[in-house]
């Protein structure tokens, strides 16, 4: 349905976007995993044809966006992370305008919008308008214009960015129903929950760049049994180094005056020898977390760096 | 064409939706045009006059000819006299009470018989501007006419105030009066009286008339169509703003990302100006059309004039808004080049009442040259084919500023 292939965006001298391919099929919901500025929304941009891409390709429904856009469009239905619905118009007169944006008309329109209005749950407030709305209602009216005209691929940019979980928790079953009629979804957030329960393959974006993709078994098995764990103080680095090198199965993932990151199996029973042989140094320990392994901790992995920093 | 209907539809819904905009841009009008009407007098008012003071301290038969000639009624429709004593009068300008004070000072008749230098005093009242400035001009032209009657008429005129002198004394007799009238009669007073029947017969004829089914254009017929021009750059200014909501929405963004034609979308915004600003302007037309009772035949023909006027002014207000960097900043330039448009468009002031070189300028403004058109044809002094020069720079116009604006809302304006 998507094709995407060595995608690049730059601005200037600046590159958001560098290099990424991926590929989606029907009925799959594909996430792009990555902190604030990874270059997820860009890359989204670039997919929906709002920015022209500097370089590289994308095909929606075998149609390029850059030489076909009408044909590609034709085919998209996008839900922006910003709200992106007329304040001023009932419910259900945003339905009817996006619908007829997207090219339905007559009885077509008028039963999608019927429809629609009871997929969002704002069958009894059609004729209000969203300035009246709770921020959940609007979120919801808003992903309701962008599946009007059952689009084959749905591109959702952080839908659920400030939305209270009982809205979220439905938004998710939205999301589904439309990959259950066959629609494919390119999903970005930076809620590696959200990703972890929701998508079927996951992209893990860093600096514009894609550091990893596969399902979430394939990305968990990248991290391994290996349990992170995080010590906030202050340490040396020569003399941790070399404490860590005479304890067998413990690996330094990023060390900081401040920070010190490793990885080990079975990290609660280890915790206490790992403790004592810090403290051997000198080193002072303030904080420490141990994390299950997930996609937090694979991206920690790969990246030196916080996947919520 | 669906997504044309549903464009437009949309556009209609949203302008509904601003009742306060709609009050403004139909409300801040009629409230100009009727406190104009007010001051200038209004349709029906009083023309206003020449409230003009006599000071008479010669008291002779001709300065006595002179106050009764301007007292007669062919001055009444323009004058007001009131004679006064010269102190008097004074204090009656520095009270504001009248526009000037004439002054026929003594000995007035006596160095003009003599063809001797005379003058008049005229004192104006320097707080009006216009009335004083119109008694200053009939001074002068009886000045004027003075000089002419001494220069053809000196001995006459000379040998009638003699007479006329010697009646009031009382130092001739009646034969020697009779003799003496007798002989202006026979003699040099026969070319003043060859002249008077030439004089009333002249060959020169001066006819007055205004054009064939013309009006006659009152201050407040003249002022009506820029009033409504007044409301159509309003309701311009105001739909070119909503590129700014639209925006802030997101809603402009979001379409770019469909399939929707950019060109249907804008000629539906387009024709959602054209019914709006008709729509805005109907109420203000009726009412002006009513109270001046101009032809209601002539309505449609001026509401639909007028919502043309609103797409070439709202196609120009257009391009300052996608120019503009930010919402405020489109606001302040819209007023910056709106507001002057206005003053010298005819929409403050009409053109009949501004210098002439302000005139020529006024009439070559977006909002003048769509004016004058309109106030030829509501005065009854132009047709149909008056509008043809107009609209068809405005159609040109129109559509070279929207093709811009589309351009820089596909560029740059929605993408930020």
């Amino acid at each position: 349905m998507i094709d995407v292939r060595n995608l690049r965006k730059q601005f200037g001298s600046f590159t958001a976007v560098d290099d990424i391919s991926f590929t989606m099929r029907p009925g799959e919901i594909f996430g792009l995993l990555g902190p604030n500025g990874a270059g997820k929304s860009t890359t989204i941009n670039c997919v929906s044809g709002l920015i022209a891409p500097s370089g590289g390709i994308v095909e929606i429904g075998g149609h390029d966006i850059v030489r076909e856009p009408k044909e590609a469009k034709s085919k998209l239905g996008i839900v922006p992370q910003e709200l992106a619905i007329y304040e001023d118009l009932s419910a259900i007169h945003n339905l009817r305008f996006w619908g007829a944006a997207y090219g339905l008309k007559g009885e077509t329109l008028a039963s999608r919008v019927t429809e629609v209005l009871e997929v969002i749950g704002l069958v009894d407030r059609a004729g209000d308008k969203p300035k009246d709305f709770s921020g959940g209602m609007k979120r919801r009216l808003n992903f309701g214009c962008g599946i009007v005209h059952e689009p084959d691929v749905l591109l959702l940019d952080e839908p659920t960015v400030g939305v209270d979980p009982q809205s979220r928790e439905r938004l998710h079953d939205m999301v589904r129903a439309e990959t259950a009629r066959g629609a494919s979804v390119l999903y970005t957030t930076h809620h590696m929950e959200e990703a972890e329960m929701l998508c079927d393959r996951i992209a893990i974006m860093d600096q514009g760049r894609k550091i990893a993709e596969g399902t979430l078994e394939e990305l968990r098995a990248q991290v391994g049994e290996q349990d992170v764990i995080t010590l906030s103080g202050a340490f040396d680095a020569e003399p941790v180094e070399t404490a860590f090198a005479n304890l067998q199965g413990v690996s330094i993932l990023s060390l900081e005056p401040g920070r010190l990151t490793v990885e080990t199996a079975d990290g609660p029973g280890r915790l206490a020898n790992l403790l004592d042989a810090i403290l051997g140094t000198g080193a002072e320990v303030r904080e420490t977390l141990v994390r299950r392994p997930n996609l937090e901790s694979l991206f920690l992995k790969l990246t030196g760096t916080e996947l919520r920093a | 064409m669906t997504f044309f209907l549903a464009s437009l539809s949309k556009q209609l819904r949203r302008v509904l939706g601003q009742p306060w905009s709609l009050a403004i841009w139909i409300g801040v009008p009629m409230l100009v045009g009727a406190l104009l009407s007010a001051v200038m007098g209004g349709e029906d008012g009083e023309t206003p006059k020449v409230h003009l003071l006599l000071a008479d301290e010669d008291g002779s038969f001709l300065s006595g000819a002179l106050i009764e000639t301007l007292s007669s009624e062919d001055f009444g429709q323009l004058l007001i006299i009131e004679r006064v004593a010269g102190d008097e009068g004074m204090a009656k300008l520095d009270a504001d009470e009248a526009s000037a004070l004439l002054v026929v000072p003594e000995g007035f008749q006596s160095a003009f018989l003599a063809s001797e230098a005379q003058a008049l005093t005229l004192v104006t009242n320097p707080l009006q501007s216009i009335l004083p400035a119109m008694a200053e001009e009939l001074a002068r032209t009886l000045a004027e006419f003075g000089s002419y009657a001494q220069l053809a008429f000196g001995p006459e005129l000379r040998r009638i105030g003699e007479v006329s002198d010697a009646i009031r004394d009382e130092t001739m007799t009646s034969d020697e009066i009779a003799q003496a009238i007798g002989a202006l009669a026979e003699g040099g007073t026969g070319k003043l009286m060859r002249a008077v029947p030439k004089l009333s017969g002249a060959p020169v004829e001066i006819d007055v008339r205004t054009t064939e089914g013309a009006l006659e254009a009152s201050f407040i017929l003249l002022f009506f169509p820029g009033l409504l021009m007044m409301s159509v750059i309003f309701a311009a200014q105001g739909l070119a703003e909503d590129l700014w909501a639209e925006r802030d929405m997101g809603t402009l963004r979001r379409l770019k990302t469909t399939a929707a034609s950019s060109a249907a979308g804008f000629a539906a915004r387009i024709a959602g100006m054209a019914l709006a600003t008709a729509a805005v302007v109907l109420p203000l037309t009726t009412i002006g059309f009513t109270l001046l009772e101009l032809p209601y035949a002539k309505l449609p023909m001026t509401i639909v004039w007028l919502a043309l006027a609103g797409l070439l002014l709202a196609a120009l207000a257009s391009v300052i808004q996608v120019l503009a960097p930010s919402r405020k900043a489109g606001a302040l330039f819209s007023m910056l080049v709106f507001f002057p448009l206005m003053l010298v468009g005819g929409s403050f002031f009409p053109f009949e009442s501004m210098p002439d070189f302000l005139t020529v300028f006024g009439r070559l403004t977006p909002n003048g040259m769509m004016l004058e058109p309109l106030k030829r044809f509501l005065i009854g002094t132009g047709d149909l084919a008056g509008f043809v020069p107009a609209l068809s720079i405005a159609l040109i116009a129109t559509a070279v500023l929207t093709a811009f604006t589309i351009w820089r809302v596909e560029t740059r304006f929605a993408a930020r």
